[in-house]
């Protein structure tokens, strides 16, 4: 699997970061004005265009060595998107998307920690512990950071499992941000994270949201696709990079995902 | 039609904010040197420039989420003049594309240009 690599900061982009969502609109301009429109599904792509400064010699081989082995524009490699949430339908905990054990009960409409009704509650009836995940298609091997906010009236814990690790917190009966980071070992494909709740166990969950480097970013709703882009391309047949001082590069990439 | 969606504070558009009346006019023009012309859009129609900065990552899905819903500027939706606070009911994004510019944490950046339909 060909996958666009993390800096040595365990994230894969810096700012300013520039992401393009594109559609293609079958256009027909009648002289009054008036207009004759139709979508051309076929047409939707996503671009990126990612500015890299302060890159070390190695940063930038592992860039050059996908470029390489994607022969520039040829080929396509999977890219985590750092403006989205690699999670799919993280309002939409009832979605089949999220992987529930069958004695998790989960309720939509519960008063969320910005004013809305977002988040939901989750109550283990079960005697044994119960988990609520989601499967993505990225490394295994990444850095990934996994959030929510959480918030238990009872008190109950809540455990947060980022791979093969688990982080059991402690709620209280006031909203917060909790989280899970790190890189996992081993290699392979997909990556599995999510909560998991203790026998009896009720908790309200606002936010979930995995992202591909070290802590918390701000909160990306997401829907029907997560962040992972699995058909990904250089724009380019030709990679640039400037060399500013020892172990200081800087280059511009264009990429295009084509769905 | 969907309304367009509001910023955190309510608003629509931010300063700078640019706004266009637009005609259509024929104009034939003699070899003579005179010129003869002809009125095609039977009404003006409306354009806006929607500048906006310092956006958070929940503005900056809002308003993603609403441009892949109208599919780029195939849709049409309800847009109120940030200017008067006339609603027109019909109306759609320019362009087929919506480029996000992510300065730093939380300081989203879009350029939209929405345009009034003509039904």
């Amino acid at each position: 699997m060909l996958v666009f690599p993390q800096l040595l900061s365990g994230a894969n982009t810096q700012y300013p970061l520039v992401r393009t969502d594109v559609f293609r609109t079958a256009l027909n301009s009648l002289a009054d004005g008036r207009e004759v429109k139709y979508a051309d599904a076929g047409g939707v792509a996503t671009r990126w265009e990612l500015r890299l400064e302060g890159l070390t010699n190695g940063e930038w081989a592992e860039i050059a060595a996908l470029y390489q082995a994607v022969e520039g524009r040829l080929r396509t490699f999977t890219l985590l998107d750092p403006m989205s949430n690699l999670f799919e339908w993280s309002e939409a905990l009832i979605q089949p998307e999220w992987m529930k054990d069958p004695m998790l009960a989960v309720a939509a409409g519960v008063a969320d920690p910005f004013g809305g009704a977002a988040a939901f509650q989750v109550v283990n009836a079960g005697q044994a512990d119960q988990m609520l995940r989601q499967v993505i298609a990225g490394p295994t091997g990444f850095q990934y950071c996994c959030s929510v906010w959480a918030r238990s009236v009872g008190g109950s814990n809540l455990t947060l499992v980022r791979g093969g690790e688990r982080q059991v917190v402690a709620l209280g009966v006031d909203w917060q941000r909790v989280f899970t980071s790190g890189m996992s070992g081993g290699s392979g494909d997909t990556f599995t994270a999510g909560f998991e709740l203790g026998p009896g166990a009720a908790v309200d969950l606002f936010g979930p949201q995995l992202e591909a480097q070290l802590a918390p970013g701000a909160y990306w709703k997401s829907a029907d696709h997560g962040g992972v882009y699995p058909k990904v391309r250089f724009e380019d047949d030709g990679l640039d990079v400037t060399a500013r001082d020892v172990q200081v590069n800087a280059g511009v990439l264009r990429l295009v995902s084509v769905e | 039609m969907n309304p367009f969606p509001r910023l955190k504070s309510g608003a629509i558009a931010q300063y700078p904010a640019g706004r266009r009346t637009v005609y259509s006019t024929w104009v034939g023009q003699f070899v003579g040197g005179g010129e003869q012309r002809f009125r095609e859009y039977p009404t003006a129609l409306r354009r806006w420039l929607i500048d906006l900065r310092l956006l958070t990552s929940g503005e900056i899905s809002s308003l993603r989420m609403f441009f892949a819903g109208e599919q780029g500027r195939a849709g049409m939706f309800q847009f109120e003049d940030p200017w008067d606070g006339t609603v027109y009911e019909s109306c759609s994004f320019e362009s087929d594309e919506n480029e996000i510019r992510w300065e730093g944490e939380e300081m989203g950046r879009t350029r939209i240009v929405i345009r009034q339909n003509r039904n």
